[in-house]
C-alpha cells in the first residue's frame, strides 16, 4: 500500500510514525502474494465487485495473522462475509472503536464525513446516533 | 473521475488516471465527489 502514497503530507505522517515505532511496514511476501491473487480471482467469480490486489494482500495477511484489515473498498468489506475469515473494518468501525474508548467526541463521524466527502450508509449513521447517548456504544457495530 | 463515479472503484480509477490512490482521493475531495459505501 505504500506504493499508493504520493503526497508529501501523507509520506511525512507515515515517516514520523515509522520513526517513533508506532507503525511498521509489512513486506510483500510470496505466500501472501499468492493468497492475495487467489482472493482476487475468487472475488471476481461472483456478481459482487471484485477485490483489487492491495486490499486482497491486506486481507491475506489479516486472515493468517488475526489482524484487522482496514479498507473503504466495498469489495474488501464484503469479503469478510463471503470468502475470508479476516475482519475488515471501514473508517466507521475504527471511529466506533475510538469513541468506545473515549478517544474521540460523539460528533466525530459528522466531521469525518464532511472533511473526507465520505458518506456512510444512512443505517450506520442512525446506529451511531442511537448508540451515541447510551452506554451501548461498547457493542461493536455488526456484532 | 467518470470511471470512479460509475464504479466507485478508486484504485482502478487512479490507475487509469496515472495517479497514486492518495492523489486521486485528494482530487475526489477537491471535486466534492462523495465516496459512498
Amino acid at each position: 500500500m505504500l506504493n499508493e502514497v504520493q503526497s508529501e503530507r501523507t509520506l511525512t505522517w507515515i515517516a514520523d510514525r515509522l520513526a517513533s515505532g508506532h507503525m511498521s511496514l509489512f513486506p510483500l511476501l510470496p505466500e501472501y502474494r499468492d493468497r492475495a491473487l487467489r482472493l482476487v480471482e475468487l472475488s471476481r467469480r461472483g456478481p459482487a465487485r471484485g477485490l483489487d490486489f492491495p486490499e486482497a494482500y491486506c486481507i491475506a495477511v489479516a486472515e493468517d495473522r488475526g489482524y484487522v484489515a482496514l479498507s473503504e473498498n466495498g469489495a474488501a468489506y464484503a469479503a469478510q462475509f463471503l470468502y475470508t475469515t479476516a475482519r475488515v473494518w471501514r473508517a466507521y468501525e475504527v471511529l466506533w472503536e475510538l469513541r468506545r474508548r473515549g478517544l474521540v467526541p460523539d460528533d466525530v463521524i459528522y466531521v469525518y464525513q464532511e472533511e473526507t466527502r465520505h458518506k456512510f450508509p444512512q443505517r450506520d449513521v442512525e446506529r451511531w446516533r442511537s448508540y451515541g447517548s447510551s452506554q451501548s456504544a461498547s457493542k461493536r457495530p455488526g456484532s | 473521475m467518470i470511471f470512479y463515479i460509475e464504479t466507485g472503484d478508486l484504485y482502478v480509477a487512479a490507475k487509469i488516471a496515472g495517479l497514486k490512490a492518495d492523489e486521486f482521493n485528494e482530487l475526489r475531495i477537491k471535486a466534492r465527489i462523495p465516496h459512498v459505501n
